[in-house]
């Protein structure tokens, strides 16, 4: 293999193909482990075919990774193709078991709704108040269940912090996704203040659940019933709630991520977005500017796809408490003058080592969450095709 | 009577955004005791309250009145009512953005001590932000006024909207004074704007229901 160390990248693998390959080694083998469950089944050929070429995706990404030292070229491929998977899957299933997107009363009152991680700020106050989870999900067992899917999300979150939204959200890919549409931006300019919406969004939709023991952001709000599932039209209320969740699924997550390269959804609507950014202030990980090398260019900031580098941000010399952990900005600024930091160790120092031990802790969650989305919307994309 | 608690609650960030915010330093200004603080605090939401039970009293009349007319214009106004508010309040917040408080144009709590003793001056700026009519109470009273509630049941609502504004000004003095609380004013300007919008969706449903009767 020719050599491309890319100028400058400041870690001991980039453009060492041996190095490279070593160091990804132990993840190849930790993920065939997670991924085939250690005895993979190859009795069935459609879903080993989806188990290989899942694993050796997750193994070339990760190689590249280190050998490129880019991240969030890499990162957005295996993101954006984990929601695309993970709607594949869950839309295909969703037909298998009840031959249609929609669900109906009686599905809500047999509990038969898979949980999803944005309902979970929604949950906590009516927990208290009632001793019970307002959603109508399985609390244990079967296919998403409650415990397990807020065990998940809090562990990632505790630590990764916010990386959650670029590492272990399945949602994130679309608006992630949408916002590398284009090369430049239609729309450069946003108010500075909406920065603070999902706080707000959070607020309300915490004080409209603990009011009314519904939780009204899956309700009304949440544009991703557009690609999983939502309530069959059978009323004018229905009707308003499906024109709600499609028009800003097309506002949100297509129309303004394409327009601004930003992730309007996850920036400006995601109420567990604003739980996630609170996590970034107990957790290991930050993104560190080093103000001599820094010459304020901006690029970083221009880049940013939720807003977390302004230029106040920079004279502080660190990301936001908003940041995901996306490392957009690490790979475009030439100065490498942004590096992901662990909290308490020296800047500038062990670069290689820092990076290393984020990307082994976030790609792990990143592969274990999306193995199965993948591997299912692999097996089904092979069953449409006649393949399986 | 739960909406109006929520109504409360929800704007009551930009109510102590815009109000609050001029009342804190004139009474934290003085370099008061906490008996001063106490009482100060307790006769401007005193006022409030006060003014709040009249209005959810003369809500239940107006809304006794508003019964009379028909199922359509019963529509009609309640829908329209929910949309022209929620202009007003869209408005309104601009103002408060551009401003450093919106609650009143006309006088402040340092104007309104050039005209009376300083002791009841928490007291009439109770009265005066409160007749103020600010678009969210203009909502609470829409909501009263075509709900059929009965004078008590009104005022009980009104009692409720008053809890949700007054649970943001309660701890305040205690916990230290917040002179430029800039995230939180805007986090209280966007809560208020995204439930203007849930009640113009509201209105919009309202109208559109006009279609099939
Ligand atoms: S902001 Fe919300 S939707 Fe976006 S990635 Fe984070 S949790 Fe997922
Ligand atoms: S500061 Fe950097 S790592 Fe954080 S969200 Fe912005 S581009 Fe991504």
């Amino acid at each position: 293999m020719t050599q491309t160390k890319s100028p400058g990248r400041p870690y001991s693998t980039v453009g060492k193909f041996w190095k490279s390959l070593l160091y990804a080694l132990p993840m190849i083998l930790i993920l065939f482990f997670f991924a085939s469950g250690g005895k993979p089944d190859l009795s069935n050929g459609p879903r080993t075919i989806a188990l290989f070429i899942t694993l050796t995706f997750f193994s070339v990404i990760f190689f590249l990774m280190l050998y490129t030292g880019r991240t969030d070229r890499y990162r957005a491929m295996v993101f954006v193709l984990f929601s695309v998977f993970m709607s594949i899957s869950f839309i295909s299933m969703m037909f298998e078991a009840r031959q249609a997107m929609t669900f109906n009363n009686a599905d809500l009152l047999e509990c038969k709704i898979p949980f999803c991680h944005l309902v979970i700020p929604m949950t906590i106050i009516p927990a208290a108040l009632t001793n019970s989870i307002i959603f109508p999900g399985n609390i244990i067992g079967g296919f998403a269940a409650i415990s397990m899917m807020v065990v998940l999300w809090f562990v990632a979150t505790l630590v990764l912090g916010r990386g959650f939204c670029s590492w272990g959200c399945f949602y994130g890919g679309w608006d992630d996704g949408f916002s590398r549409v284009r090369k430049k931006p239609v729309i450069k300019k946003f108010s500075p203040m909406l920065r603070w919406m999902p706080f707000a969004v959070l607020f309300l939709v915490i004080l409209s659940a603990a009011m009314t023991l519904v939780p009204t952001y899956c309700d009304w709000i949440c544009p991703f019933k557009t690609v999983t599932e939502f309530e069959k039209v059978t009323s004018f209320e229905t009707l308003v709630k499906t024109i709600v969740f499609l028009s800003l699924f097309i506002g949100l997550v297509i129309t303004l991520p394409i327009l601004t390269r930003k992730r309007a959804q996850c920036g400006l609507l995601c109420p567990l977005g604003a739980v996630n950014s609170a996590f970034n202030k107990v957790n290991a990980f930050e993104l560190k500017i080093d103000k001599e090398k820094c010459t304020e260019c901006m690029k970083c900031s221009r880049e940013c796809p939720v807003e977390a580098l302004t230029p106040e941000d920079l004279k502080n010399g660190k990301a936001s408490f908003l940041c995901v952990k996306c490392g957009k900005c690490v790979d475009v600024c030439s100065k490498q003058a942004i590096q992901l930091h662990i909290k308490g160790t020296p800047t500038d120092k062990r670069l290689t080592f820092s990076r290393n031990l984020f990307l082994y802790t976030s790609f792990l969650f990143l592969a274990v969450f999306s193995s199965g989305s993948y591997q299912g919307g692999i097996y089904y994309i092979m069953r449409w095709l006649h393949l399986a | 009577m739960n909406e109006s608690f929520f109504l409360g609650l929800s704007s009551g960030v930009s109510c102590l955004a815009s109000c609050g915010v001029v009342l804190f330093p004139y009474i934290m200004g003085r370099q008061a005791s906490s008996r001063y603080i106490t009482v100060s605090m307790g006769s401007y939401l005193g006022a409030r309250l006060m003014v709040y039970l009249l209005l959810g009293l003369l809500a239940a009349f107006m809304g006794k009145a508003f019964f009379l007319f028909d199922v359509f214009w019963k529509s009609l106004i309640t829908g329209g009512a929910y949309l022209v508010f929620s202009f007003i309040m869209v408005f309104n917040l601009l103002q408060l953005r551009k401003q450093q408080h919106a609650c009143s144009s006309s006088s402040s709590p340092y104007q309104l001590r050039k005209k009376y003793k300083a002791e009841y001056v928490p007291f009439i700026w109770g009265i005066v932000s409160s007749l103020n009519l600010c678009p969210p109470l203009l909502i609470a009273f829409t909501q009263t006024a075509t709900a059929q509630l009965t004078p008590l049941q009104s005022m009980l609502s009104f009692f409720l909207f008053f809890a949700g504004t007054a649970v943001y000004f309660l701890p305040l003095p205690f916990l230290g004074f917040f002179k430029k609380n800039e995230v939180l004013k805007i986090i209280g300007i966007l809560s208020t704007a995204l439930v203007t919008t849930w009640f113009f969706i509201k209105g919009l449903i309202i109208l559109t229901q006009l279609l099939f009767l």
